[in-house]
């Protein structure tokens, strides 16, 4: 059970977190949720796909690590091996969390920096420290910051993203035989609509960003091969 | 010569969900040959019956193309995975699921029947063979947040708001598939020599002209029956329920449940129908008056308000409302055709008023006649099929009441013993002595199929003389044991994943359902 507490620098100051990359301590995953602003560092590593949200039904993007579950193609026994790694397994074993506050005598709900305790990376012996010894911020910890703070960012760049392609209907299921393998629930850009796309339309989608993101995604797919050759060398 | 001529445009008189679903189903396949306006009353309230769907409607949202997710918002509707029939067999703590999903093993035609009848102490039919009754039972919904627009886990229909139900509809027809609207009074049917329907008389819009006519007028069925003088063929000496009391009422608080079956209770001298949408739950009582004035029904109906935990409405808000159960002798006569409650209306205990609606459009859109002498045909070949439906639909209804043991009052002694229908008593003795199973009825397209019989027989308690596995029957015991045990499995898995109703519809509110 995960144990989510609000990060203060005198409940947590002897709190350090192991950094490297390995299976016992949570990357055995083989499918993690990645940002639109990514996409461009992540397309050269990893097929990138989008995928319904459980709870929400809702479109996300994802990065395909494995085949089976909790199989990591990239996580060898000298670590991960790729140039990029996901901010949703480097802001592990933080997240966002929200605090009410009262603001002008209204409650308003804003982020802040939790931790979950029962994460195996949390521990008082070895691995970056989070405070200095005068209750600072350490560097490790600024950079756990403005990792959340993008993926924070990202939630809200990432539904326009969605709207738009299902505006233009560029969504579509994608169908993935890996070996003996089926993959279900994936989909991609459609290219033909994306051929036949509007000037308007095309306009539209560049002027938000949005046409750099579905090419980085069109381009990503190339690393799937990458993925089924290295499960073939298992 | 007339009869060469060609049909070219439709008028529909009467919205309302009858008017406004013909409209749709007609326009999604016809709106580019033929012109169609539907006439409708500032003055006439609709009535708002049927506030159950099946699953059929499903596949006319999609084909009328309305998104299922803007259905689900405007509408307030939620998920109906079938209904449940809470003292039908007997007065006091009985009841029994109809799901709308068929019976394990039934599409591959294995009798599952006969072997539950050897463990029926145990599990009652519908949890046997039916993993939707385990989700009903925890007010499940039957897909997950992630499945595409009108796909789930198991087959489901829909409660739903009837008076948003037409709004929605309308704003559709009129903004998306070309459907004129023509806000007015009819007060005269101008005819030509042979019969035939020329134009109808408005207030302020003078003569609508049309090729064809739809009285979609209600009860009042203005064109087919006032006009033409066509008969309704009264059922109330089959089926004696002609009034109803209805109310809507509250939640018990905000997050309360949102129950994913119809609940109808039988009562002494009828039943109550139980609908949850997110923001209400409409509850009625229909009964016979020749047993029961509406006083009295008003009381019953607030003490099953009251016993629900739920805030009963003052008596004198509670609406009343008087039907004559039956059909038309025709619904097709000339170059009109009723449908909805012109054509036909029963007490809603099967939720039959909105799919005779759909199916009636449907067959109207599949068979248009292009000219007025295949009208004559296409006008025959109708009423053959739809007077079969209506009769089917009423043996179907009067076996809810045969089946019972009920004898606390006259009524249900009568509803039991008396005027059952020749078709379905010869069907009761078939199944004396074999299950329900393809081909016991006499087509591929019935309403209510040979699975829906078995639940309704099964559940209702029905102990047949003696049923009999042939002993060179290909099935073993062990696949069968393995087809129980699938929904089991099922049931237990949905249990699992699967979202309450409750909670489906909040995400639904937020983010929609997505079309692919």
């Amino acid at each position: 059970m995960s144990q989510e507490q609000l990060l203060d620098n005198i409940t947590h100051k002897d709190i350090k977190i192991l950094t490297q990359r390995s299976a016992s301590l949570g990357d055995d995953v083989s499918i993690t949720r990645v940002f639109p602003s990514e996409f461009a560092q992540l397309q050269s590593d990893y097929p990138i796909f989008f995928k319904k949200n459980g709870q929400t039904g809702q479109f996300e993007a994802v990065v395909l690590l494995g085949f089976n579950e909790r199989e990591n193609l990239y996580l060898t026994d000298s670590g991960w091996r790729a140039d990029n790694i996901p901010l949703s397994i480097l802001r592990q074993p933080f997240l966002i969390g929200f605090v009410e506050k009262q603001q002008n005598g209204m409650p308003v709900s804003e982020p802040a920096v939790h931790i979950d305790m029962s994460h195996p990376r949390v521990n008082t012996q070895e691995g970056e420290a989070l405070f200095t010894s005068q209750g600072g911020m350490s560097e490790y910890l600024q950079n756990v910051n403005s990792i959340l703070l993008t993926i924070h960012n990202g939630h809200s760049q990432s539904q326009a993203f969605f709207t738009s392609l299902l505006k233009h209907e560029l969504l579509e299921s994608a169908l993935i035989n890996a070996g003996a393998d089926r993959l279900s629930g994936l989909y991609t850009i459609n290219e033909d609509t994306l051929s036949r796309l509007s000037d308007n339309a095309l306009f539209e989608l560049n002027k938000q960003g949005f046409l750099q993101h579905i090419y980085m995604v069109l381009a990503s797919l190339g690393q799937l091969r990458k993925l089924v050759r290295a499960k073939e060398q298992l | 010569m007339a009869h060469s001529k060609q049909i070219k445009s439709v008028l529909i008189v009467g919205g309302g969900s009858a008017g406004w679903l013909t409209a749709g189903i007609l326009a999604a396949t016809h709106r580019h040959e033929i012109e169609i306006t539907l006439v409708e009353s500032a003055n006439i309230a609709i009535i708002g019956v049927g506030e159950g769907t099946w699953p059929t409607m499903r596949q006319t949202l999609e084909k009328i193309g309305i998104a299922e997710g803007e259905f689900i918002q405007k509408c307030d509707a939620s998920f109906k995975q079938g209904s449940e029939f809470i003292n039908w067999g007997c007065a006091q703590s009985h009841s029994y699921y109809h799901p709308f999903s068929l019976p394990v093993g039934f599409e591959q035609g294995i009798d599952m029947v006969t072997p539950w009848l050897d463990v029926k102490d145990k599990v009652d039919f519908a949890h046997a063979v039916s993993a939707q009754a385990y989700w009903c039972d925890e007010n499940k919904a039957p897909r997950l947040p992630s499945d595409m627009q009108f796909a789930g886990k198991a087959n489901y229909g829909y409660h739903l708001n009837a008076d948003k139900f037409a709004k929605l509809l309308k704003e559709h027809c009129t903004e998306r598939l070309d459907v004129k609207l023509v806000v007015d009074d009819v007060c005269e049917v101008l005819a030509d020599s042979e019969g035939d329907i020329l134009a109808v008389k408005t207030t302020e819009h003078g003569q609508l002209v049309a090729d064809l006519f739809i009285d979609c007028t209600g009860s009042k069925s203005l064109l087919l029956g006032e006009h033409f003088g066509i008969p309704w063929l009264s059922q109330k000496h089959v089926l004696k329920n002609d009034s109803a009391v209805a109310a809507q009422v509250s939640h018990s608080e905000a997050h309360a449940n949102i129950a994913s079956c119809t609940k109808s209770t039988a009562q002494p001298f009828g039943w109550i129908w139980d609908i949850a949408l997110p923001t209400r739950r409409g509850i009625g009582y229909t009964f016979a008056c020749d047993y029961c004035d509406f006083e009295e029904a008003k009381q019953q109906l607030a003490n099953y308000i009251t016993e629900q935990g739920l805030a009963a409405p003052a008596l004198d808000s509670i609406r009343e409302i008087k039907f004559n159960p039956g059909f038309r002798e025709k619904f097709w006569h000339n170059n009109c055709v009723a449908i909805g409650m012109s054509a036909g209306f029963l007490e809603p205990l099967e939720a039959s008023a909105l799919v005779m609606i759909e199916l009636s459009a449907q067959y109207l859109s599949e068979n248009f006649p292009k000219t007025r002498c295949m009208m004559n045909v296409v006008a025959n070949r109708f009423n053959a099929k739809f007077s079969y439906r209506w009769q089917r639909i009423i043996d179907f209804l009067k076996l809810h009441y045969v089946l019972s043991n009920r004898e606390d009052t006259l009524y249900w002694q009568t509803m039991r013993a008396e005027h059952i229908p020749q078709s379905l008593q010869e069907l009761l003795l078939l199944w004396q002595y074999q299950p329900p199973k393809h081909g016991d009825l006499d087509y591929i397209d019935e309403v209510f199929s040979p699975a829906s019989y078995q639940y309704v027989l099964y559940g209702m308690g029905f102990s047949p003389a003696q049923y009999q596995r042939a002993s060179a029957n290909v099935i073993t015991q062990q696949e069968i044991n393995t087809l129980f045990k699938q929904v089991t499995q099922n049931a237990k898995r949905g249990l699992g994943t699967l979202p309450t109703n409750r909670d489906l519809l909040t995400n639904i509110a937020k983010f929609g359902i997505s079309t692919i």
